[in-house]
């Protein structure tokens, strides 16, 4: 059994996660991320026929749907794989909890091929307008996206006509869909894609309340903490077995009192970053009030740790770290990449703060109430 | 909610219920007298809070996870972090070391005289205890301690000096750790006495701290004490020293988030000063309380280690309780020092002055805080226990 990312998850969860990494230690190694870094897209057709037939892309119809979610992501981050699996989650548990009767729309999990989700942070960025009798379009643009070359559909986030969020899909193949590849900061393929008038081909959610706005926007964060998560545990690994390997000074690193407490503050950052993740999890799927809360809290977190911790890791590397050679960088610029696309780490306090801080000062927030 | 974690047990649940039932119940003028001690001076009680612990202990609501032969409710450390947790949060008086540390050792290690003369006073406060480790030469490095004991016919006599004894001015007894062989390492002949504070030779004396609060540097001169004194075997104590310092390290987080929740109700309500209403001001909130969420479950996952409930990552439990007071004791500084920047100009204004925001708890607070950084283990001690894990070395 391999160990995995997030363990105090639902067994559920935490079994399908050690699947998860069993597979992933098997089919990704350095090569692996090394080509995806070189040409970014498409993703792997084999790995992504294994990654389906384990189920990753089934794991939104599930009750414990955001556990497995977050399970498999942080998996995936511990191997340093961006892939569309998150885009496609996201896209799922998204529009699940954005939507009154908490269902995943059918029209997600049909065929398991990968959808892109398109968020953007300025709800604005994308219009959607009926264009006749039945037909709607959405226009706007660029908005950035992930493995969009992959994508079956394209799930945007856009305003309707009278200013109120709602969810489509759009066929990126279909005319008035424009797709430019992008060069990023990490090995995650990524698209600039623009709108003319580009038909819709289901319409997912309409008149979006800000309530359920906010419930997408934190699941797209506490999923994005679970990819931060896996990307943490696995640069505390690569820095515990690099400093009780190398010698300087006569000495290991690891005898090293200055890199020994580095250390210890990386795995306090990671252990909390695990626990809130987990908790966050946990409630989001049982629908609790404070679901959302923790979210963010989970989100801002990971954004926060991940940047210290990475720093740390590729200090206590040196330039052992900072070579190609060695997968570090991946994990370096991939937690950078994760943060980045979920608005940053100052976006992501900007909106806590309308939302976390009146909760907060208006009702008995009780510390001590563990679910 | 289901899971395995971080969700509290239903069965702990209705404990605290039931214990904040009965909090509310007691007189609230009494309460209220026990909190403004607390808010002066929240590691030695005054009389009110002195009073408020007998009468909790006497109605069956302190030392709730100690067996029930010894006065306790049986309960396990989840429940026993809890009724701290609780206690905290209302900002009263918990019996401190005395419940939280002495109690437990001696009812694991004690002699069953020792057990049956000094348990069951302290849960009525009719037993207190002073903690005496520190020494000048002996700070975070405590087994170089050399406060002798030497053996007088089959008493030992103590004599050297202890620092930052606090409560040792209001303790019927003093736990004092003493050098009694020289051995081949520092953590050899060192042996645990319990030592009447009235006891003749021992002179206290008051070191009044940054926080306007009191510690004692506490002087033994040739003090006799009988053999019975003795906690566990003469030169063996490093290991009685170690045992209760592991039920000491439980850091309760509730002192933090209910003053966190009093800046933030305060902020809401009030005329904000220019301070909190800066760009940033609201930023610098959110921080604090996402790093508190993080101190609250890692408080958890040092409980759930304490109670061999541990999380499914065995490496991380095992350093839970200094990964808590390590993050717990930093944030807590942040917490004082970036709330009263936000408290703006007033911030200076100390307890009871007219005008002081917060009735001046975050100018207290400040005071206090850079003490817990240090005290039960520096910090850079703990983060040793932490890279201990996973790096391996010796203590």
């Amino acid at each position: 059994v391999s160990r995995t990312v997030l363990p105090d998850l639902d067994p559920v969860a935490t079994e399908f996660a050690s699947a998860v990494a069993g597979l992933l230690a098997e089919r990704v190694d350095h090569a692996v991320l090394t080509g995806l870094d070189e040409r970014p897209g498409p993703f792997p057709p084999g790995l992504w026929k294994d990654v389906k037939a384990l189920g990753c892309t089934e794991v939104v119809t599930e009750p414990q749907g955001v556990a497995l979610a977050v399970a498999v992501l942080a998996e995936f981050g511990y191997a340093g794989l961006p892939s569309p699996l998150a885009g496609s989650l996201l896209a799922a548990l998204g529009t699940r909890v954005a939507g009154a009767a908490g269902q995943v729309p059918a029209a997600l999990v049909t065929n398991g091929d990968p959808i892109a989700a398109l968020i953007p942070t300025r709800l604005d960025a994308c219009t959607v307008a009926l264009d006749g009798p039945s037909r709607r379009t959405v226009t706007g643009g660029p908005c950035l996206g992930e493995w969009v070359a992959d994508a079956s559909r394209l799930l945007v986030v856009c305003l309707d006509d009278d200013g109120r969020p709602a969810v489509v899909l759009v066929d990126p193949a279909a005319p008035g869909t424009t797709v430019e590849p992008a060069r990023t900061i990490d090995h995650c393929a990524s698209y600039l894609v623009s709108f003319a008038a580009a038909p819709v081909t289901d319409v997912l959610a309409e008149e979006l309340t800000d309530e359920a706005w906010h419930a997408l926007s934190a699941v797209s964060g506490l999923l994005g903490a679970a990819t931060l998560a896996g990307l943490c545990a696995r640069a505390c690994d690569l820095t515990v077995r690099h400093v009780r390997d190398r010698v300087q000074f006569g000495k290991r690193l690891a005898q090293l009192q200055a890199v020994r407490l580095t250390v210890a503050d990386m795995l306090t950052d990671l252990t909390c970053l695990v626990d809130l993740v987990t908790q966050a999890a946990t409630h989001s799927d049982a629908g609790t009030p404070r679901a959302e809360h923790h979210a963010r809290i989970a989100a801002i977190f990971a954004a926060q740790a991940s940047g210290r911790i990475l720093g740390s890791a590729s200090q206590l590397h040196g330039g052992t770290g900072f070579i190609v050679e060695h997968p570090l960088h991946f994990f370096y610029r991939h937690a950078k990449g994760v943060e980045l696309r979920l608005g940053g780490t100052e976006e992501l306090i900007e909106t806590a703060a309308t939302r976390l801080l009146p909760a907060m000062a208006s009702s008995q927030w009780d510390w001590l109430d563990f679910g | 909610v289901t899971g395995v974690y971080p969700v509290v047990p239903p069965a702990s649940r209705a404990f605290l219920a039931e214990f904040r039932s009965y909090l509310d119940g007691l007189d609230a003028e009494a309460v209220e007298a026990a909190r403004t001690e607390y808010d002066r001076d929240e590691l030695e009680p005054g009389p009110a809070g002195l009073e408020l612990w007998r009468r909790m202990g006497r109605d069956g609501w302190v030392a709730v996870d100690w067996p029930v032969s010894y006065g306790g409710r049986g309960r396990d450390a989840i429940d026993g972090w809890l009724f701290q947790e609780e206690m905290v949060r209302r900002r009263l008086f918990a019996g401190g070391l005395t419940l939280s540390s002495i109690g437990p050792t001696l009812l694991e290690l004690g002699t069953e005289d020792q057990r049956r003369r000094l348990v069951p006073g302290m849960r009525t406060a009719d037993v207190r205890f002073a903690v005496a480790y520190t020494e000048p030469e002996a700070g975070s490095d405590l087994a170089s301690l050399s406060l002798r004991a030497q053996p007088d016919g089959a008493d030992f006599l103590l004599s050297g000096t202890k620092l930052y004894t606090t409560c040792a001015n209001i303790a019927t007894h003093l736990w004092v750790a003493a050098r009694t062989a020289r051995g081949a390492t520092k953590y050899e002949g060192i042996t645990v006495f319990v030592v009447p504070a009235d006891s003749p030779g021992i002179a206290v004396r008051p070191l009044i701290t940054q926080a306007r609060g009191r510690t004692n540097e506490v002087v033994f001169g040739d003090v006799r004490v009988p053999r019975t004194a003795v906690v566990g075997e003469v030169d063996e104590g490093w290991a009685v020293i170690r045992r209760a310092l592991t039920h000491e390290r439980v850091f309760p987080f509730a002192g933090v988030s209910s003053q966190l929740d009093s800046l933030l109700a305060w902020l809401s309500r009030s005329e904000p000063p220019a301070s909190a209403r800066r760009r940033g001001a609201a930023s610098e909130l959110v921080r604090f309380v996402v790093d508190m969420e993080a101190a609250r479950l890692l408080a958890y996952r040092a409980a759930r280690s304490a109670s061999g409930q541990g999380s499914a990552d065995e490496s991380r439990s095992a350093a839970a309780a200094s990964m808590n007071k390590v993050w717990l004791t930093e944030l807590r500084h942040r917490v004082a020092a970036g709330g009263l920047s936000l408290l703006g100009e007033r911030g200076v204004l100390g307890l009871d002055q007219t005008g002081a925001p917060l009735d001046g708890r975050f100018e207290r607070m400040y005071r206090a805080a850079t003490m817990r950084r240090f005290a039960g283990g520096a910090n850079e001690v703990q983060r040793e226990v932490v890279a201990r894990t996973a790096l391996g070395g010796s203590r």
